[in-house]
C-alpha cells in the first residue's frame, strides 16, 4: 500500500506537465479546470475509473459528500490515485486516497490542514 | 345497482375523485413548471456571466475567465455544471463536470431548449441550452443544476396535499354516508305505517316523511282510500243483494213446505224465482261491465266508452239501440279507472233497460269539473219519484230489478268524489242523469 504513497506535486509542474502531454494546450493558459480535463481524457481512454465509482468505493468506507477531488498522475513512477476529500455524515472531513485504476483504497485520514 | 344509497355514494365518489385528482394534477404541474422556471431562469443568468468571459482564439478554441465563474462550478459533481460546443467540436467544461459529458446536442443560433437528464453520482438534471454565434464561431452553451434538493422538498410538500386529499376524501364519504342514513331514518315511521297498514292498525300512511317521498306517500294513500271505498261498497252490494234475496227465497220456501201448494202459491213462488234469477243476471252484467281491475290506473273517456258500450248493445242485442257517445277529451280524467267504469256502467245499462231505441252518453270537462250526462227515450220517471230516488236510493220498480242498486252505487261514487248526481226529464224523452265531478 505505502509503495502507491503520494509524492506531493505542485500545481505548476502538473500545468507544465499538461502541456507537454496534450500539446492542444498553450502554456500560457492557466486553466482551473485542467485538472479536471486531464481526469476526463484518461477516463475516457480507460486508463483510470470514473470519478463516479470511485465515490461510491469511498462511500463504502465515509458515507458522506464529495467536496474535492485531485488526481495524481504520474505513470512513469507507476502513480495514478484520487484524493477525495469527503464531508462525512458526523460532519467530519476525512481525506481518501484511492488508486484510480482499481478503486483500492489506500489510506484514510482526518483531514487536516 | 338498486340500492339508492350505494348510487349517491359511487356518484359522489366518483366526482370528489375527479375533483381533488384535478386540483392535485393542477397543484402538483404548477408547482414543479415554477420550480424549473426558477432554476432555469438562474440557469440563463449563468449563462449571461459565461458569455461575459467567454473569448475564442484564432483557431476557433474556447478561452473562458475561470476566476469569473461561480465557485460552485469548480467543485467536482457539485451538481452546478457548464459546458460549452462550438460546431468545429471543440469543447469547455466547467470543472464541476469533471470527467461527466453532458452530451448536449448543438443548438442552431438563436434557439433555446430544455430538458431533464441523469447527471453524475445519482444526479438529476434540468439542463438549459442556447445556440449562439460569434463572429464565425457557432456554438451551444448548456448550464445544468442537479434538482434533486427541490424535488425533495416539492415531494414532500406533495405527499403531505395528498394524503391531506386522501383524508379529506375519506371524511367526506363518511359525512356523505351519514347523512344519507340521518335521510333514510326519516322513512322509519312510513315503514312502521306500512306494517300497521298490514295488520289493519291504520287506513292511511304517514305524510311526515322526506318531501321527495311525499307525492309517493300522497298516491299511495289515494290508493289506499279509493280501494278502501270500493271494499265498501263490495260489502254494501253484498249486503244488500243477500237482502234482496231473503224475501223471495221466503216465499218460495213456504210453497215448498205445503204438502200441495195452491197454483196462487206455485205462482207466487215461480215470481219470485223470475226475481231472484233477475238479480242474478245483473250482478253478472255488473261484473262484465266492470271490466279488468287495474289498481290506480286512471279513467281515459276516449278509450274506455267505445268497448263499455259496444258490451251493453251485446247485453241488450234483441233491442237494436242507438247509443251515440261523444267525449271530446283526450287526456285521461283524474278518477278511478274502476270508479267510472262502475258508475258509467250502471248508468247506461239503466238507460239500455229502459230506453227504446236512442241513447245518448256526453262527457265534457268545463270550469274545473267534469260533466256526464246520460239519457235515453224511454218512459222517463215522474217528478216526485225522481226526488224519492235520490233521497233513499230505493228501488223505483220493485219488479224490473238492476235500478235500485245501481243508483246506489253511482249516487256512492259520486259522493266519493264529491260530485252532484242530478236526475230529470231527458230532452229523448225518458230519464236523464246528469253527474257533476269536480276535477280538483
Amino acid at each position: 500500500m505505502l509503495q502507491f504513497k503520494l509524492q506531493q506535486t505542485p500545481k505548476r509542474t502538473a500545468a507544465v506537465w499538461m502541456a507537454a502531454a496534450m500539446l492542444v494546450l498553450s502554456t500560457q493558459a492557466t486553466w482551473a479546470s485542467e485538472d479536471a480535463e486531464r481526469a476526463r481524457i484518461l477516463t475516457e481512454r480507460g486508463e483510470i475509473l470514473p470519478l463516479e465509482q470511485l465515490i461510491a468505493q469511498a462511500r463504502e468506507h465515509k458515507p458522506g459528500t464529495l467536496i474535492e477531488a485531485e488526481l495524481d498522475w504520474e505513470p512513469d513512477h507507476g502513480v495514478a490515485v484520487y484524493e477525495l476529500l469527503m464531508l462525512g455524515e458526523d460532519g467530519e472531513l476525512w481525506e481518501l486516497e484511492l488508486d484510480a485504476r482499481t478503486g483500492r483504497l489506500l489510506e484514510v485520514e482526518r483531514e487536516h490542514d | 345497482m338498486s340500492s339508492l344509497q350505494r348510487r349517491l355514494s359511487l356518484g359522489l365518489s366518483l366526482s370528489l375523485l375527479v375533483l381533488i385528482a384535478g386540483a392535485w394534477w393542477l397543484g402538483h404541474s404548477s408547482l414543479h413548471r415554477s420550480a424549473d422556471a426558477l432554476v432555469l431562469s438562474r440557469l440563463e443568468h449563468d449563462a449571461g456571466t459565461l458569455l461575459a468571459h467567454l473569448s475564442f482564439e484564432d483557431n476557433g478554441e474556447p478561452r473562458v475567465a475561470e476566476t469569473h465563474l461561480p465557485p460552485v462550478t469548480e467543485r467536482p459533481y457539485s451538481g452546478h455544471y457548464q459546458m460549452l460546443r462550438t460546431a468545429s467540436g471543440a469543447e469547455w467544461h466547467s470543472r464541476s463536470l469533471w470527467d461527466f459529458s453532458l452530451a448536449p446536442p448543438l443548438l442552431p443560433a438563436g434557439t433555446q431548449s430544455s430538458w431533464n437528464q441523469p447527471g453524475p453520482d445519482g444526479q438529476e438534471l434540468l439542463v438549459w441550452s442556447a445556440g449562439y454565434r460569434r463572429g464565425d464561431v457557432e456554438f451551444t452553451l448548456s448550464m445544468a443544476e442537479d434538482v434533486r434538493p427541490i424535488m425533495r422538498e416539492t415531494r414532500g410538500f406533495e405527499h403531505t396535499v395528498a394524503l391531506l386529499a386522501l383524508l379529506g376524501f375519506a371524511g367526506m364519504l363518511l359525512i356523505h354516508h351519514w347523512i344519507l342514513r340521518r335521510a333514510f331514518a326519516r322513512l322509519e315511521p312510513l315503514y312502521q305505517d306500512i306494517d300497521r297498514l298490514e295488520a289493519g292498525a291504520t287506513g292511511r300512511l304517514t305524510e311526515a316523511v322526506p318531501r321527495e317521498f311525499l307525492p309517493l306517500v300522497r298516491k299511495l294513500n289515494g290508493l289506499l282510500a279509493v280501494q278502501t271505498a270500493r271494499l265498501e261498497r263490495s260489502r254494501q252490494a253484498a249486503g244488500n243483494l243477500a237482502h234482496a234475496l231473503k224475501g223471495p227465497l221466503a216465499v218460495v220456501l213456504r210453497a215448498l213446505e205445503s204438502e200441495a201448494p195452491a197454483a196462487q202459491e206455485r205462482d207466487g213462488a215461480r215470481a219470485q224465482l223470475a226475481k231472484v234469477n233477475a238479480l242474478i243476471e245483473r250482478e253478472l252484467r255488473r261484473a262484465r261491465l266492470s271490466g279488468a281491475p287495474a289498481a290506480g290506473a286512471w279513467f281515459d273517456a276516449d278509450a274506455e266508452l267505445g268497448p263499455l258500450i259496444r258490451l251493453l248493445r251485446q247485453i241488450y242485442a234483441d233491442k237494436a239501440l242507438r247509443i251515440d257517445w261523444t267525449a271530446p277529451y283526450p287526456d285521461p280524467l283524474p278518477f278511478d279507472r274502476e270508479d267510472m267504469l262502475e258508475l258509467l256502467g250502471n248508468l247506461l245499462d239503466n238507460a239500455c233497460k229502459w230506453g227504446r231505441q236512442r241513447i245518448r252518453v256526453a262527457i265534457r270537462v268545463a270550469d274545473g269539473a267534469c260533466r256526464i250526462e246520460v239519457e235515453d227515450d224511454g218512459p222517463g220517471c215522474p217528478e216526485p219519484a225522481l226526488s224519492e230516488i235520490l233521497a233513499r236510493g230505493s228501488r223505483l220498480d220493485e219488479r224490473t230489478a238492476g235500478h235500485g242498486l245501481g243508483l246506489s252505487i253511482v249516487r256512492e261514487i259520486t259522493g266519493l268524489y264529491r260530485g252532484e248526481l242530478r236526475l230529470g226529464r231527458a230532452s229523448l224523452g225518458g230519464l236523464r242523469a246528469e253527474l257533476s265531478l269536480p276535477l280538483a
